[in-house]
């Protein structure tokens, strides 16, 4: 599969990680006024809701119960109204009125502020959360990124800070909202009528046992038909990018079946899931019309004492308490289900936040030279750019070397360049040599000194690193050539830009310097993408420049232009090329070639050849991999008296 | 609009009936629920024996109570009204649980159908189609779009059809009560209609540009992790960072703005909600104190107000989301145009292999000036080896792919065993025409379902046969799994070599009588390439086999070599023919021989 889109598998956790919700909740506690706000708004529309609305509509349905004949305008009428605690008011009609739009435009003000700062607070949390994972992602060594794929890396980021957000913020509400909501609607019943009151809770331990059990299995079902639906996406992805295989296989029959499959898949578990609603939803209604048909048969029943008998506003006001009593808990028991599904993201949001940066300065290092953050460039030393390696040896920590003690002394100024076959260790050595890893034993002196005895600021600072895929990040083209050194000046951009050839191309783009690239350079060219990666590295003066493979993906066409760049970049500096086509690096002062961790031959490419060596015949080799037009041409410069490029 | 109409039609044909039952049972279910309201009415008047002039509804109702003996019965019997409500209760419960579940079962299956229908359109389209469309593109067709479109025959229909029950019925029975009554409750009602529409419309549009915003946040925070090496490489963190704060913050604004005014919106048309719940209340009240309306009326015309209220504002705002579902049907009606590669039409000859091509020539459809293959004529005899040969862009690969029909030639005609290779039905050519592509695909299956693929009940003796002759059989065996590892994200990554001997493998168990290597072995040594070419050879089953190659030791055991040059034959003859005349491929050769190349031959060499 092509990777479109980094599915996983949803599960449900077995219980509560009260460790992680704790740290968690940190993030949501920092917005405790917002909370307090929200809480505030939350009990007056609860109130409005649960308390005020329902006895209003019974005082005026009790009112028009009996209209006392005496009065002859409606404006003489008085309406009684039992609130809270059992509080009767008397209002007049126009005062009936008043209260009612009075409380409307609070409410509406209520709910606005209600609705906004929750999303609000949710959205803080998950800023605050994107915030410290992407700082985090920046101090990481490279260790963690070759663990954790950036699919994984950004699903962290992007998806589970956003619901961690979402879940945390709605837990709060809901639950502030189901307790007032709950609450406002019990005291109200009692103070109207504590017999019905009673009578109603009854159905409420059943209504509590029902309500979770039936949100569990829809959870756990709609999760299933979730998972379904992923893996379908996932597939109809691989039939997209597998069509012309599956054109030339004449396998479309078997595909289709496939297909069908996979949609009745979806649609037997869609339905599976769904088809508990069909059943929870009505089962409720049932319960509540039930407890409704209790409380009109006892207010029909004269015989009972004197606090059984209600009229027919209390009734009704009594018919939409059932609703109101039943609402919060199943607010309550989907929320908690939500909670927990977002904890496994929450675990994984909290594993990245904690995991052990390990490349990191001393103490005092740090204390000399500041940390990444916060760097003192004033006391940088100036790097010259001598290298030597002394019985360094490296394993990624499970006890396999693959570097085996390695002695190496580049004098400043050398331009060195390593080869060798895929696992050799050349990659390995350049990692070394940026402190992308350390060395497990000995030790890496650059200018006469331990690199570890001196920050990594001052190191990467004076290195000029390109890589074998050219990055163009989206932006333009002087935030791109100015990456390394920001508060370069518009000259020194064009300079850099001009040493390297690209300067006139730029110019001739509709904006200049000032052109966006959008999708990392998408309408560039591999070789054209490659020299801002030169500009670039050069702009910033580097005292080391690491060229990793920075050849291998251009076509022969653009890499004469590059190769010209090449030989002005080096010029000057110690370089270490790494490279494949063995062409990029005949004219290095040194060439180390690189076997299994070890260097095994060390001179000039005349040298080498001459030798006879591992060097020659990887030379040979490497002539038969090349297209038919390119034999032919490196043929007729052979012809030509010159070295043989490949 | 046309275009949707015209697709949905298309979708719910074949579920016609349950799509008509699923809208007669939710009028059903409206229908009980409005009568189990009105029973509060009965009963509130009833409580006070005061029904008023007595309304032809609440007649209706009142004979069904007391089976035609009056209210005065009533009165006598009140115990009937909290039966009645359990009795309709039961009637609702029932007709809910029959109702939902036809609607799920409908939505489920009108899905299924929708996503078969999508996927079969994709499925049917010719190569070329392919070589054209953004895959990313497609996938939102079958995923999103088709989201969208259930969304909207699903949900927005039914909350359409909701709306309008409830609010025909509450009205016209408002209206036999009190058509005042009924006039003031509605006042409010195109009001928040109307208003909802709009506002919605602007609320969508912010939520929009907030979604843009996060997706530029996921594209920083996916460069960043791509360019982790340049970051660190240049010291670039704190600059990363700065660059992150500067999304992050424009993120929030725009969060911010949106959720505003989608705030605004829900506390605002609550005021409308509400207060066309209090304007009906107070008129009632007022009413009922002029004696037109009892109290009982009072009641039911603040249930049905609330009743009619909310689904209302829920249809606006699923009525202002038709601009992305007419969006969607649009991209969806695109697709469904296309036309498509019909490979089911033709003959289905014997085929044994003989090939020939009589002057054909080859140019893309769009570039009709620029000759990919000028006429070219030759013949493959049965059972023979050809090698092509030619430089990047000398019309090697176009001829594999017109020798399968995934393009066809501009003029001249290539006949198999002596019939046009256009009368042939496509899908039974490309059972005997099976090629190996330059890239091959293999799928997120095992390695064992991927050789077996255009031969599912291959025996697995035939797979590891096909796999030993692909020299693969032994790197698999190595896997832990065997020949049952996965192939991709959940099981082993292949190298190029390993990939393109399996799909070497997954041709070669077709035993098709044509078999086309369009440089496939590009990432196989010499070494591997020689015994694959070997047990080739050796096979049981008679083919013709095409080898396209750069390698002059691939090609030189051939029967006959072709060299194209810029579309034409340049050289045509054997080994030893063709080393003899001057041309491109002595010149090859001789390179090649110069540069060491290994000089097995088959008849030295392999096994």
């Amino acid at each position: 599969m092509a990777g479109h889109f980094a599915f996983e598998e949803e599960k449900l956790p077995d219980k509560l990680n009260f460790s992680v919700w704790l740290k968690i909740g940190r993030y949501a506690l920092k917005e405790w006024p917002l909370l307090l706000l929200c809480l505030l708004t939350t009990i007056f529309v609860t109130f409005y809701d649960s308390s005020f609305v329902p006895v209003m509509n019974a005082g005026a349905i009790a009112a028009a119960d009996s209209f006392p004949i005496a009065v002859n305008s409606i404006w003489e009428v008085s309406l009684d109204v039992t609130f809270l605690f059992g509080i009767r008011v008397s209002l007049s009609y126009a005062g009936f009125l008043i209260a009612m739009g009075v409380m409307i435009i609070i409410r509406a003000f209520a709910i606005w502020a209600m609705f906004f700062y929750q999303n609000i607070i949710s959205m803080h949390i998950m800023t605050r959360l994107r915030r410290d994972t992407f700082r985090k992602i920046q101090e990481l060594s490279f260790s963690y990124f070759d663990k954790n794929s950036s699919g994984w890396l950004i699903a962290r980021m992007q998806n589970d800070t956003a619901s961690i957000g979402d879940v945390l913020s709605n837990t709060l509400s809901t639950i502030s909202w189901s307790v007032f909501d709950l609450f406002f609607a019990i005291v109200t019943m009692f103070s109207v009528n504590w017999v019905y009151s009673l009578v109603l809770l009854a159905s409420m331990p059943l209504v509590a046992i029902i309500v979770p059990f039936f949100e569990a299995a829809i959870l756990k079902r709609h999760r299933t038909a979730r998972n379904a639906y992923s893996h379908y996406v996932g597939w109809i992805a691989e039939a997209i990018d597998g069509a012309k295989t599956i054109k030339t296989l004449s396998i479309e029959q078997r595909i289709a079946q496939e297909a069908e499959d996979i949609t009745e898949d979806i649609r037997r578990k869609r339905f599976r899931a769904s088809r508990v609603n069909a059943f929870f939803n009505p089962l409720l209604e049932m319960i509540s019309t039930l407890m409704i048909a209790l409380v009109v048969f006892l207010s029909l029943d004269g015989s009972l004492p004197k606090e059984f008998s209600i009229d027919a506003a209390t009734t009704i006001l009594f018919i939409g308490f059932v609703g109101s009593i039943y609402s919060p808990l199943e607010g309550l028991a989907e929320t908690f289900s939500e909670f927990m599904a977002s904890q496994a993201g929450a675990e994984k949001v909290m594993q990245l936040l904690e995991a052990p940066v390990e490349i990191v300065d001393k103490k005092e290092v740090i204390e000399k030279y500041g940390d990444l953050f916060h760097p003192k460039k004033d006391s940088y030393e100036k790097l010259h750019g001598k290298i030597d390696f002394e019985d360094v040896t490296f394993d990624y920590g499970n006890g396999i070397e693959v570097i085996h003690p390695l002695t190496l002394h580049i004098k400043a100024g050398t331009s060195v360049a390593i080869v060798g076959e895929t696992g050799s260790g050349k990659t390995t050595t350049v990692n070394l040599l940026c402190r992308f890893y350390e060395p497990s034993s000995g030790v890496i002196k650059v200018d006469d000194v331990d690199y570890l005895d001196r920050s990594l600021g001052w190191l990467r600072s004076n290195i000029g690193y390109v890589q074998q895929t050219p990055f163009v990040f989206t932006g333009t083209y002087r935030e791109n050539i100015a990456y390394g050194k920001p508060d370069a000046t518009m000259q020194e951009i064009r300079d850099a830009a001009k040493l390297v050839g690209i300067d006139e191309f730029i110019m001739s783009e509709p904006n200049g310097y000032d052109t966006y690239l959008r999708d990392g350079g998408g309408q560039l060219s591999q070789g054209q993408k490659q020299l801002i990666s030169f500009a670039r590295a050069i702009l910033r003066d580097p005292a080391i420049l690491i060229l990793d493979e920075a050849t291998s993906s251009i076509d022969t066409e653009t890499e004469k232009e590059v190769q010209k760049a090449i030989a002005k970049l080096l010029k000057g500096r110690t370089s270490i090329t790494i490279a494949h086509r063995l062409s990029t690096i005949v004219d290095c002062d040194r060439i180390l070639l690189m076997d299994t961790g070890s260097i095994i031959e060390d001179g000039s490419h005349k040298e080498l050849m001459e030798k006879k060596g591992a060097y020659y015949s990887l030379y040979m080799s490497q002539f038969k991999e090349l297209s038919l037009g390119e034999q032919l041409d490196a043929y007729d410069s052979q012809i030509a008296g010159k070295e043989v490029k490949l | 609009m046309k275009d949707l109409i015209a697709f949905s039609k298309k979708v719910i044909k074949g579920s016609g009936f349950l799509y008509f039952l699923n809208f007669f049972t939710q009028f059903l279910m409206v229908l009980v629920s409005v009568f189990a309201s009105f029973l509060t009415k009965v009963l509130v008047d009833a409580l006070r024996q005061n029904f008023g002039s007595i309304d032809p509804i609440t007649r209706l109702v009142l004979h069904m109570l007391t089976l035609g003996r009056g209210e005065d019965y009533l009165y006598q019997h009140m115990y009937v009204l909290p039966f009645a409500m359990l009795l309709t209760a039961f009637v609702m419960v029932a007709v809910s649980i029959a109702r939902m579940l036809i609607r799920f079962y409908t939505s489920a299956r009108i899905n299924k159908k929708m996503q078969l229908i999508l996927f079969k359109q994709l499925e049917s389209q010719p190569y070329s189609y392919y070589k054209q469309a953004k895959a990313g593109d497609l996938i939102q067709i079958c995923t999103r779009d088709c989201d969208v479109m259930r969304r909207f025959l699903i949900m927005d229909m039914n909350q359409l059809s909701y709306t309008l029950y409830v609010v025909i019925l509450c009205m016209s029975i408002l209206g036999l009560i009190s058509y005042k009554l009924m006039l003031v409750s509605a006042a409010v009602f195109p009001l928040l209609f109307v208003y909802s529409f709009f506002l919605i419309k602007e609320v969508r549009r912010r939520y929009r540009a907030t979604d843009d915003s996060e997706a530029k946040m996921t594209d920083k925070i996916s460069e960043n992790l791509a360019a982790v090496r340049v970051i660190k490489a240049y010291n670039a963190e704190n600059y990363e960072i700065s660059d992150f704060e500067k999304r992050l913050k424009e993120y929030e604004e725009k969060f911010i703005h949106w959720r505003m005014l989608s705030s605004f919106f829900y506390a605002s048309s609550d005021i409308f909600i509400f207060a066309s719940r209090s304007i009906a209340i107070a008129y009632a009240v007022y009413l009922a104190f002029t004696g037109e309306i009892t109290a009982g009326t009072v009641a039911i015309s603040f249930t049905f107000v609330n009743m009619m209220v909310w689904p209302l504002r829920q249809s606006a705002t699923g009525l202002s989301n038709l601009g992305q579902t007419l969006a969607s049907s649009d991209r969806i009606h695109k697709l469904l145009l296309s036309p498509i590669e019909e490979i089911d039409v033709g003959e289905e000859p014997e085929i044994k292999g003989e090939v020939v091509f009589d002057h054909v020539s080859f140019a893309y459809p769009d570039r009709p000036d620029e000759l990919i293959l000028d006429d070219i004529s030759f013949k493959v005899p049965s059972g023979s080896t050809i090698a092509i040969m030619g430089k990047t862009g000398s019309g090697k690969s176009t001829l594999s792919q017109l020798l399968t029909r995934l393009y066809e030639p501009t003029s001249g005609t290539i006949y198999i065993d002596g019939v046009p290779l256009n009368k042939v039905k496509k899908s039974y050519l490309r059972k005997k025409v099976v090629p190996v592509l330059q890239d091959p695909f293999l799928f997120s299956k095992t390695i064992s379902e991927n050789i077996k693929m255009a031969k599912v009940d291959a025996t697995d003796e035939e797979m590891k046969k096909a796999a030993h002759n692909a020299a693969v059989d032994e790197a698999i065996s190595s896997f832990d799994k065997g020949y049952e590892t996965p192939v991709g994200e959940k099981g082993v990554t292949l190298s190029g070599g390993q990939k393109q001997r399996v799909a070497i493998a997954r041709t070669i168990l077709t035993g098709a009588p044509v078999l086309l290597f369009d440089d496939s072995l590009s990432a196989v040594d010499a070494e591997t390439d020689l015994s694959i070419r070997s047990h080739l050879k050796r096979m049981k089953t008679p083919h013709t086999t095409f080898l396209i190659t750069h390698r002059v030791n691939s090609a030189k055991d051939a029967d006959m070599i072709l060299v194209l040059e810029k579309g034409k034959v340049a050289e045509i003859g054997t080994h030893k023919e063709l080393l003899a005349i001057p041309g491109l491929y002595q010149r090859i050769a001789s390179i090649q021989s110069d540069m060491g190349f290994p000089s097995d031959t088959l008849e030295k060499g392999g096994n």
